[in-house]
């Protein structure tokens, strides 16, 4: 089996089209430049192409962009109008070339082309060439711009006390955030470019310092293992490089907040930020990550706390509950107290379905309402949320499919779940939810204690970046602790965590004391 | 070969999930047992009585709660069937009910007065029930005078299972008059482990179901012997020193009065120098509060109180005499539990005398009482006279 798949990877490796590349230089003639550039794009009508006539010497340039992706007032400005409110200009080409490339443009950004290849994607990431007319070279000029979402609070990840902002999709106005919460020199933003074809500037943010060196190279190795056509979200870098693809636990956070970007970064980990998306990664993670939200740092340290807390059960009830309603059910009622036992038995009369598929047929209602609802425009989302609550669970129960209880157990199970802070992590729960249900239902108690085993095996084997998911509780870090299950008050979380072995361990040098 | 394991396997995870499986009884379908009770049919074979043994099933939909009124519908069964052998009766109950019997709700287990004075037939009958793993060792164990099964039917508008009645009236009772704490199956086996005497709840059925008696085990015979009525009980309580609240009643110049003990001390000691005579030792402090007098005279004076106090003293110590001499001459058994402290604390002297104490040379019958009572009142309430 294993040969087979060699041999499946080395067909795929032969058959890998040829990349396309332009190393051709540029000629002197303007035209055939022009018109090499209209081929390579084929011709479309979104390429602009201005000539005009500069100078005594009536010297023949062209402007080329692309619409749309240009700011065109910065072109129409600082480039034409200069060009052409341009008096005594230099009658010989490459002197002209000079002289605009000195003096006429009003852009911070200038750059020279020689060949094809040097010029086409600065033009496709929104530059701006200037051909002229006898000239080997091409200037480009950065008039990056068009439209853009403005900044707006992030719709997956409310707070009620936090920062409004998120990221939008413009690379440069998210590390423009970040810079605004970290002005200290130290903040590293390394860039890369990713996707054979989509070519998207991906950005790795860390602060110099801080972050362990091998991790940053780590993060960068994987990085530039990353080798498919085109990158759309960071979605597809976090599955090329995380630790375990097979793992119902992700490994890497994402979020849109830059403030929990900012807080990752202060504590030594590296984000990455890729254009095009508002959800930027975090790495490495634990599990203790994942049920942390922003807010808990915001609020006061009790309820901090204590909705950490809140959280950590509702992570139990969400995988655990429907497994042990079927348990108690129909293999260990003795553990009920009496009188409910009673009362669950009399409200089960008459109930078709063994709770097994009871509560697999209503958890996969669920699932489908929840999906249903997802993906709906907000003004029928409603009509849904209607539907579902009051007509399957109303009438399911009325009809004598189900049992009241059981829709208890369902509404408990959904409404735990959405408790999680984390979209991913709360995927995964309901995914471990159904194996603990099929547990229970085989063996009752007994079949939850040993999916729960196997489920834990694999969670201490599970690594992210190297760091152990489930640090600080295995590997042990008790100075971690402060900030893990207990949010500690701001002034007593001294160093930053230690699984994270960064090298400056303390976030307060004087223990809190001013020198 | 490859296809081969891969159906090996298939066929290997079916089996688990067939094991698993065919234990599986949904909760509708369980007949959960909440009551037993056990009487006695014909006691012409003394070896091997005929029992009536009453299982009580609760039927669910009858219990009446919020969403459902309950009706006219009864909320439990009582299947009775008769044997020598209780486990092979409670089987027989699985071909009469259409549910499957379920002992882990089991509450509580009525026995009749006819059965439990039958020389080891209690005893032999409880070892079934703390032999099968599926019954519960918190089980509360009950006495019941004449027909035990009579009691199963017995229910108030507010409890409509009787079983559940019953444990509920016996945990209620204790709490309030801190006297006949309910007694589990798990305490009834450390007992005849060690082959003690002890005193079970007794109920009586009448216009209502009362218990206002304890029924007095003995030991080494291994029978019931007598009642103990409520003040033996009250008087067996003080002289444990059972932390809880009590009220007691004292005369007092022609009056009564009425105290509630809030605190409670009471000291053992015994002399065993003489094995003949032992002498037990008990020194009481009681402290507490008069809640309730039909006296006329000042109880803000220091005498009164006094005298208030001397009065209780007496009347404590004399009704503790007077129901140690009931089980010491009538009864013959050690329910205050004096063995304990002679084991405790003269060993060697209790290893000579333990086959002998409530049996055989009897030394527990020759042994005399002193009871040394302080009584304190801490409040004589929120006022002093009513008039």
């Amino acid at each position: 089996m294993v040969r087979s798949i060699m041999n499946r990877r080395k067909r795929k490796k032969n058959s890998q089209p040829q990349q396309h590349k332009y190393p051709q230089n540029l000629s002197k003639q303007l035209t055939s430049n022009v018109n090499n550039l209209k081929q390579i794009l084929g011709e479309p009508h979104d390429l602009k192409i201005r000539q005009l006539k500069l100078g005594e010497g009536n010297i023949t340039c062209a402007i080329t962009y692309i619409d749309g992706l240009v700011d065109s007032k910065t072109v129409q400005v600082s480039i034409l109008a200069n060009l052409e409110n341009a008096k005594q200009l230099p009658t010989e080409g490459k002197e002209l070339f000079q002289h605009i490339y000195n003096k006429l443009l009003s852009v911070i950004h200038v750059e020279k082309g020689k060949t094809l290849d040097e010029i086409t994607l600065p033009l496709l990431s929104g530059s701006t060439l200037l051909y002229i007319d006898g000239v080997e070279t091409a200037l480009i000029v950065d008039t990056s711009g068009g439209e853009m979402r403005s900044i707006e609070e992030p719709v997956t990840e409310t707070l009620i006390r936090g920062p409004r902002e998120g990221f939008i999709e413009n690379l440069q106005t998210n590390l423009a955030i970040i810079r605004r919460h970290i002005k200290d020199p130290n903040l590293r933003f390394k860039t890369h470019q990713t996707g054979r074809r989509s070519k998207k500037n991906l950005v790795v943010a860390y602060v110099d310092g801080i972050v362990n060196p091998a991790l940053v190279k780590e993060v960068e190795r994987r990085l530039q293992s990353i080798d498919i056509d085109i990158v759309l979200e960071s979605g597809y870098v976090e599955g090329w490089i995380e630790d375990s693809f097979l793992s119902p636990f992700p490994q890497i956070m994402n979020s849109e907040r830059p403030d929990k970007v900012v807080a990752a970064l202060m504590q030594g980990k590296v984000a990455i930020l890729l254009e095009g998306t508002p959800f930027a990664l975090l790495m490495p993670i634990n599990f203790s990550n994942i049920l942390q939200s922003a807010e808990d740092r915001y609020e006061r340290w009790i309820i901090g706390t204590l909705l950490r807390g809140l959280r950590y059960f509702a992570a139990f009830l969400s995988i655990f509950l429907p497994a042990l309603y079927v348990s108690l059910l129909t293999l260990q009622p003795g553990m009920l107290p009496s009188m409910l036992a009673f009362s669950i038995a009399a409200s089960r009369e008459g109930v078709p379905f063994p709770p097994l598929i009871e509560a697999f047929m209503m958890l996969f209602t669920m699932e489908l309402l929840q999906e249903a609802g997802a993906r709906l425009p907000q003004t029928i989302g409603q009509t849904i949320g209607i539907v579902g609550g009051l007509v399957i669970g109303e009438a399911a129960v009325q009809a004598g499919i189900v049992s009241p209880i059981m829709v208890i157990i369902v509404a408990l199970t959904a409404i735990s779940n959405f408790a999680i802070p984390a979209y991913s992590i709360a995927i995964s729960f309901r995914i471990i939810r159904f194996g603990f249900l099929f547990a229970s239902g085989i063996f009752g108690l007994y079949g939850i204690i040993l999916a729960y085993i196997m489920v834990n095996i694999h969670f201490v084997n599970l690594k992210s970046f190297g760091v152990p998911y489930s640090t600080p509780f295995a590997p042990f870090f008790k100075r971690d602790f402060h900030d893990v299950i207990v949010r500690s008050p701001i002034h007593q979380i001294k160093d930053r965590p230690e699984y994270l072995q960064p090298q400056d361990t303390v976030s307060m040098d004087n223990q809190g004391e001013k020198k | 070969m490859k296809k081969n394991r891969n159906c090996f396997l298939g066929i290997c995870s079916l089996l688990l999930i067939l094991t698993g499986c065919w234990d599986v009884v949904n909760i509708e379908d369980r007949g959960f047992i909440i009551g037993n009770s056990i009487d006695l049919v014909d006691s012409a074979n003394s070896d091997q009585p005929e029992l009536l043994v009453t299982n009580q099933i609760v039927i669910g939909s009858g219990i009446p709660s919020a969403a459902n009124e309950g009706g006219d519908k009864k909320a439990f069964i009582n299947f009775k069937t008769t044997g020598k052998s209780i486990y092979k009766m409670e089987e027989e109950i699985a071909t009469i009910s259409n549910n499957t019997p379920f002992y882990e709700h089991l509450t509580t287990l009525i026995v009749s007065e006819k059965v439990a004075e039958k020389e080891r037939l209690f005893t032999n009958l409880l070892d079934t029930y703390l032999r099968n793993v599926n019954l519960r060792r918190g089980i509360q164990v009950v006495i019941a005078k004449n027909e035990a099964n009579k009691v199963l039917e017995y229910t108030t508008p507010d409890f409509p299972l009787p079983a559940m009645h019953i444990e509920e009236m016996l945990e209620r009772g204790s709490r309030e008059t801190g006297l006949l704490s309910p007694t589990t199956l798990g305490d009834i086996e450390e007992y005849q482990l060690n082959n003690n005497s002890y005193v079970l709840p007794y109920l009586e059925l009448k216009d209502v179901l009362s218990y206002q008696a304890g029924a007095v085990f003995h030991g080494p015979k291994d029978k019931m012997v007598g009642l103990f009525n409520m003040d033996d009980m009250l008087a067996l309580s003080l002289f444990r020193g059972e932390k809880t609240t009590k009220i007691i009643e004292a005369p007092f110049k022609d009056n009564t009065f009425t105290l509630q003990i809030n605190r409670l001390n009471s000291t053992l000691n015994v002399d065993s120098s003489d094995i003949s005579a032992i002498k037990i030792n008990l020194t009481l402090e009681v402290e507490g509060i008069i809640k309730e007098t039909f006296m006329t005279e000042d109880l803000s004076s220091q005498k009164v109180v006094e005298s208030v106090q001397d009065e209780m003293s007496k009347e404590i110590s004399k009704r503790i005499k007077e129901t140690f001499t009931k089980a010491q001459k009538e009864f013959g058994t050690d329910v205050f539990r004096i063995w304990q402290e002679l084991e405790t604390k003269h060993y060697e002297k209790w290893q000579k005398i333990k086959d002998n104490w409530e049996e055989g040379e009897y030394y527990f019958k020759d042994a005399q009482l002193i009871v040394d009572v302080v009584t304190e009142i801490y409040s004589i309430g929120a006022i002093n006279r009513t008039r």
